[in-house]
């Protein structure tokens, strides 16, 4: 059984007065089970040379109500540059979720049932991105 | 100025070679260099509601609470398998699922800030773990 974790750890100085060191690992296991999440698709590099929106994952390629976790990033250096992440169909209206400023990354729990899009601020960012799904 | 992080680290042995992913980023004011400010602390809640719109839920995120963009930290803290925790966005008509979290997952969302978050879950009662960081308005 393949096992994959994520540990996420937040870091202040002086946020708060007191120095922040909060960290939490977590196993991806399939949905509903201790088995570990056996399928990704790799790190993939993506850009477009539009400005419009983009499908970065197609709903109907993943099974629905599942426990996919998406690792996306913004590996622009450019502070200014933005990715916008939306779910839903292009074509009928999508929501944004967020947006990733240059060099920001999130982790996105997916659940599979609607398209993951996004949208650049400019052309020729390069977006990071990996699922791990079942 | 504040010096906010935060940092990932998978690591998987899906593929035949282990593989490691490190990365860091600083938490900023949108655009800018300056860090955030602003924070609501982590909060720990009980969600007891078990339906969308039961009463009980938990709102993790009010619609403009902060200036865009805010950082969305959740987790589930159930430790039973099957326990989920699911957020939708009440502010678009229908009211879509947004995340889905299992036990012991946790998410992170750089938001666009405009939309509110609630929680419910599959058990009565899930205990949920979040914190908002950016610039309160």
């Amino acid at each position: 059984m393949a096992t994959t974790t994520a540990k996420i750890q937040f870091m202040s100085t002086d946020l708060v007065s007191d120095t922040l060191d909060l960290s939490t690992v977590m196993t991806l296991y399939t949905s509903g089970t201790t088995t570990g999440m056996s399928k990704t698709t790799g790190l993939a590099r993506y850009s477009t040379a539009t400005t419009s929106e983009t499908k970065l994952l197609e709903a109907g390629d993943y099974t629905d109500s599942k426990a996919h976790k998406l690792y996306i990033k913004n590996t622009s250096t450019t502070r200014s540059e933005y990715v916008q992440i939306t779910t839903g169909t292009i074509a009928s209206g999508s929501t944004t979720i967020g947006r990733l400023y240059g060099g920001e990354w999130g982790l996105i729990p997916w659940h599979g049932a609607s398209d993951i899009n996004v949208i650049q601020s400019v052309t020729g960012i390069t977006i990071e991105w990996m699922l791990f799904y079942e | 100025m504040a010096s906010t992080t935060v940092r990932i680290v998978i690591t998987s042995d899906i593929t035949a070679d282990v593989m490691n992913l490190d990365t860091t980023a600083t938490l900023t004011k949108t655009t800018t260099t300056t860090s955030i400010d602003d924070t609501t602390g982590l909060s720990r809640k009980k969600i007891t509601a078990t339906s969308k719109g039961a009463s009980g839920e938990v709102t993790l995120y009010t619609a403009d609470d902060f200036a865009a963009i805010p950082y969305l930290y959740i987790k589930n803290t159930d430790t039973t398998a099957g326990n989920r925790i699911y957020i939708y966005d009440d502010t678009t008509s229908g009211d879509p699922l947004q995340f889905q979290l299992d036990a012991g997952d946790w998410g992170f969302i750089p938001m666009h800030g405009d939309k509110t978050y609630k929680a419910y879950a599959t058990t009565n009662p899930t205990t949920i773990e979040f914190m908002v960081m950016g610039q309160d308005q």
